[in-house]
């Protein structure tokens, strides 16, 4: 025994595994007839607001357990897509436009019809361009959670310190990247702007202001080299390379704008209602920080996308997460769901909690409910992560100065060709 | 022995008891690798549906991949990693290995610190050095301002970032090669050095002409390693680079791309047939350096 | 080698100082607040060793299951690969039967070609199980080990003929041949491939990051990578994090030091 007691204590331990294996991974039902549902997110900040609400739900349903599985969004998605081929999708789980048409094609997520016959759920509640984004066929699959839009968030601050008034929602482009150039002070390392390679937060914004188009959901052609978009492609590589009004592009690579934004190194930057939140939590955003509407191109208009809940087309308890999901449809969760600040619900008429949450912090925070007017949807099909892979990828090309506006939207477009025709 | 039974040359007991001991690494090698090899090469004449779902498209991704830019600029990375990486690992590697083969204090101390890297999960490693070099407040470039050197950008410079991780690669690999290499070193006969020094043979001479030509079987396995790992390189782009950006193209390795395809995009079918492009490349490789062995290994 | 030039130990110590800043640096800055970590010039000492970094990772992510997932996979595939490693190295190395070679052709095929290439079916395989986000879906593809069977076979062919001789004269079963003579004998390779396999599991990223879908269910290795994508530039508590990542295999090698650098030596002695 002395010789093989490296052996023995392997085998101990080992022994020691199979053991705690067999007992500890069956989740689902528990024997005192309690249903644990899985209820998957990704925002952190959030996380903590659903969880209340969740905890509303257990104190009314007592045999319903809710178990939260954040991921954070880099993952989330390889991950869903593992946990449904191989059958374990959470029960309830959130859904982004990115993605929402590949599990309502199919067939991953459950019908949301019976619901809405037996009266769980009216549809006419909530936003109705969200409620588009999750409807297949004519019918819905996911009931819309939150409404979001960009705003212009900028440094009091540093706007006072550059003598230049705050923006306000009838700055224009020429207004906006005129004191952009004001607001910069690159020997100290300041800036007015970032242009990130960013979609929602970036440069979607600028293709919608002037009338341009990106692709749409129906069509097997993409029109991202429209001269429109072209020129908005334009004006954002000119904020940074012409105008040098931003830090480059290598730098946005390596800290995020909402980071440089925190430190005082941009005087603004584009981001959505859902960054309130962060912006409020940090405390020199929270005291220098305040947001107005995007400045005006052609027209006025800020990129809408809204996130939904939806029920896995397979999950073993489908009583309880219908349940829950009525729970999360209903005005009572929308109201706490505002209230708690965790985002502006697609249920209209509750935003005003959300706008009082964050009211006293940033003062013109209602513009994100003003802006709402005239927002235009975030584009998707049911290629969206490879068109917004491509796109991310050239316009990245174009801000290093690598290649032109032009050059950019026609090598997009053609790579979007491809992917909406099947050929890659 | 003579009792027991036989079949033609082997003994029936050796038979019996040879295949269960085989049995279970048998089975697992065939579930688990050959299979599943045989399945990418397969899938790689598919094309991925999402949720598992194939559909057969014979050479399309083959096709698709000879004209696609970004599989040659992936090559073309992973050729620059290896071929830069894999000679300072070795060098490095060996010049420690060597200082360390002598009765010198606090050997051992060395030893750990250099061993330290090879136990750190390459995550952290990442992480840390990803913080090194962060561009406004890492402690490079804090150290390279005081010499008036202008900030770099270690990892979003589209030019630096391969060089960065190569660092990064050398700086991980060294202790590991190190401590085989040393034990290459301690199975020299002592004899050969001290004869040398009766010649009078100074230690760089000793080190041409008998330290290097005895130790090549173990460089040998050292360098087939070294090249198999580069060429597999996926934790440090993975964890360090910024997806989707020009530094990321500039930098990412067939492993990654495989990755990005297989996982973040879901094009399985793809991704498969760029990993059966890198299988080929490493059994070349791998093939033609055991063919060079003869050349230079003194067995 | 008995002449010791001064300049030996300037060359190793500047190597050393290389190998450890990033360390030392990781702990630092995991001390520090994250004004502080940003400063410019940087101080190198934290004011107050914030200790609150720690705890808000730690709030963040499961570390505690982190560990012991780390932990039921490292002695999962140390205790599987190393069992069936050493039965079919015995067999190949000690007993003749038909197929033998095609095995061991089958060991050196699977050496040779990139894990890459295996990790989708695997994880498909997985699926088809019902084990993704289980530890044995973690442990998996480290079952059975080319590898192991390739070092351990090495051992056993040094094994001098006589010992087995006579204790098949003596009557003994082969089985009993194996455990009480032979695997005692080849102790030091059992050793060494345990190591191997166990910092080799530790340090896997790519597959605990497929083969697991829920946090609570993935390594420390895979786990630390999502608070990269939460976290996306706050140092000090990604030091932090860093840092309860690293300190049990460090904390391990620095104990078992020896063990660890002559079963590394080995493993590459005996290819």
């Amino acid at each position: 025994m002395k010789r093989n007691g490296l052996l023995g204590i392997t085998v101990m331990l080992a022994a020691a595994v199979l053991v705690g294996c067999g007992s500890g991974n069956s989740a689902g039902s528990s024997s005192s007839g309690k249903v644990t549902l899985s209820f998957a997110s990704w925002d952190t900040k959030q996380a903590v607001g659903l969880r209340k609400m969740a905890d509303k739900f257990e104190k009314d349903n007592p045999n319903i357990k809710i178990k939260m599985e954040t991921t954070p969004w880099d993952q989330y998605w390889t991950k869903m897509e593992a946990a449904t081929t191989g059958g374990k999708m959470p029960d309830v789980v959130t859904m982004h436009s990115n993605e929402s048409y590949k599990y309502m094609s199919n067939d991953m997520l459950m019908s949301l019809e019976d619901m809405a016959k037996k009266g769980d759920i009216k549809f006419s509640n909530y936003n109705s361009g969200v409620t588009k984004l999750y409807m297949y066929k004519g019918k819905h699959y996911a009931v819309p959670k939150d409404v979001t839009n960009i705003g212009l968030w900028y440094n009091k601050t540093l706007f006072d310190q550059a003598g230049v008034k705050y923006p306000d929602g009838t700055w224009t482009w020429e207004t906006f990247a005129e004191n952009a150039k004001k607001l910069t002070n690159a020997a100290k390392g300041v800036y007015g702007f970032a242009a990130a390679t960013a979609p929602e937060t970036g440069y979607y914004n600028f293709i919608y202001q002037n009338d341009g188009q990106i692709w749409s959901m129906n069509e097997k052609k993409s029109h991202y080299n429209d001269k429109n978009t072209v020129g908005a492609l334009q004006f954002y590589q000119d904020l940074m390379l012409k105008d040098k009004v931003s830090p480059s592009a290598q730098v946005l690579e390596q800290t995020d704008q909402i980071n440089l934004f925190e430190s005082g190194k941009v005087a603004m930057i584009m981001a959505g209602n859902w960054g309130a939140e962060e912006l409020a939590s940090n405390e020199y955003t929270a005291k220098n920080a305040d947001v107005a509407p995007l400045p005006k191109g052609k027209k006025q208009a800020t990129v809408t996308n809204g996130l939904a809940w939806g029920i896995s087309a397979k999950t073993t308890h489908p009583k309880e997460a219908q349940k829950f999901l009525k729970f999360l449809a209903s005005k009572e969760a929308n109201t706490m769901q505002s209230d708690l600040g965790v985002s502006i619900p697609a249920y209209e008429g509750l935003g005003q909690g959300w706008t009082d949450k964050y009211k006293k912090t940033f003062a013109h925070i209602e513009s994100f409910n003003e802006q709402l007017k005239y927002g235009v949807l975030r584009p998707f099909n049911a290629n969206t992560i490879k068109c917004e892979t491509l796109s991310n990828e050239q316009v990245g090309k174009m801000m290093s100065g690598k290649q032109t506006a032009q050059e950019t939207a026609d090598t997009v477009a053609k790579g979007i060709d491809k992917i909406l025709a099947g050929k890659e | 022995m003579h009792h027991q039974r036989r079949i033609g040359k082997y003994r029936v007991n050796e038979i019996i008891w040879g295949y269960l001991f085989i049995l279970p690494t048998a089975v697992g090698l065939i579930v688990l690798n050959i299979k599943p090899a045989i399945d990418t090469i397969y899938m790689s004449f598919n094309k991925s549906a999402g949720f598992g779902r194939m559909t057969w498209t014979g050479l399309d991704n083959y096709k698709r991949l000879m004209a696609d830019p970004e599989v040659w600029q992936s090559l073309l990375n992973t050729l620059k990693y290896s071929v830069i990486a894999v000679p300072l690992i070795v060098v490095f590697s060996l010049i420690v290995a060597v200082l360390m083969n002598q009765k010198i204090k606090g050997l051992s101390v060395y030893r750990t610190l250099y061993f330290l890297p090879v136990v750190a999960a390459p995550a952290a490693v990442a992480m840390i050095w990803k913080w090194l070099f962060n561009s406004n407040y890492g402690l490079i470039n804090q150290m390279l301002g005081n010499f008036g050197i202008k900030p770099i950008n270690w990892l979003s410079d589209p030019d630096i970032a391969i060089y960065t991780v190569i660092i990064v690669g050398v700086w991980s690999a060294i202790g590991y090669n190190m401590v085989l290499l040393i034990a290459g070193l301690q199975d020299i006969p002592n004899d050969y050095y001290e004869s040398a020094e009766i010649d009078g043979a100074g230690p760089i001479r000793q080190f041409f002409t008998i330290t290097l030509p005895l130790v090549t079987p173990t460089l040998f396995f050292v360098v087939v390693t070294t090249v198999i790992g580069a060429f597999q390189v996926f934790d440090s782009i993975f964890m360090m680079v910024q997806q989707n950006t020009d530094a990321m193209y500039k930098t990412q390795s067939l492993a990654y791309l495989f990755y990005k395809y297989s996982f973040i995009l879901n094009d399985k079918g793809y991704g498969s047939a760029i990993v059966v492009l890198l299988l080929g490349i490493i059994l070349i490789i791998t093939a033609i350096q055991l063919k060079l062995q003869k050349k230079w290994v003194y067995y | 080698m008995k002449k010791r030039h001064p300049l030996v130990h300037v060359v190793l110590i500047l190597g050393a100082v290389v190998m450890i800043v990033p360390f030392v640096w990781m702990i630092l800055t995991s001390g520090k607040t994250l004004t502080e970590s940003t400063q410019v010039p940087p101080t190198i000492f934290p004011k107050k060793f914030e200790w609150s970094n720690y705890s808000a990772v730690w709030a963040l992510l499961p570390f505690g299951k982190f560990y012991l997932n780390t932990l039921l996979l490292v002695i999962g595939r140390v205790f599987f690969s190393v069992l069936t490693s050493a039965m079919a190295a015995y067999a190949s190395a000690r007993l003749r039967f038909p197929g033998r070679n095609l095995f061991f052709g089958l060991v050196l095929a699977q050496m040779m070609i990139p894990g890459q290439i295996f990790i989708t079916p695997q994880y498909l395989l997985a699926q088809q199980l019902g084990i993704i986000d289980t530890v044995w879906g973690l442990i998996l593809p480290g079952f059975v080990s080319a590898f192991g069977t390739f070092l351990l076979r090495q051992f056993f062919l040094t094994i001098p003929n006589e010992l087995e001789e006579a204790a098949v004269l003596d009557g003994a079963s082969i089985w009993t041949i194996f455990f009480k003579i032979m695997l005692p004998l080849v102790r030091s390779g059992l050793v060494a491939l345990s190591i191997f396999t166990a910092l080799f599991a530790f340090k896997d990223l790519m597959w605990p990051m497929i083969a697991t879908t829920s946090v609570d269910k993935t390594t420390l290795s895979a786990g630390l990578a999502n608070l990269q994508g939460q976290y996306a530039t706050n140092f000090p508590q990604l030091m932090a994090g860093s840092l309860l990542a690293v300190w049990p295999m460090l904390v391990l090698f620095i104990i078992f030091q020896k063990k660890f650098i002559q079963g590394i030596a080995t493993t590459g002695g005996k290819l």
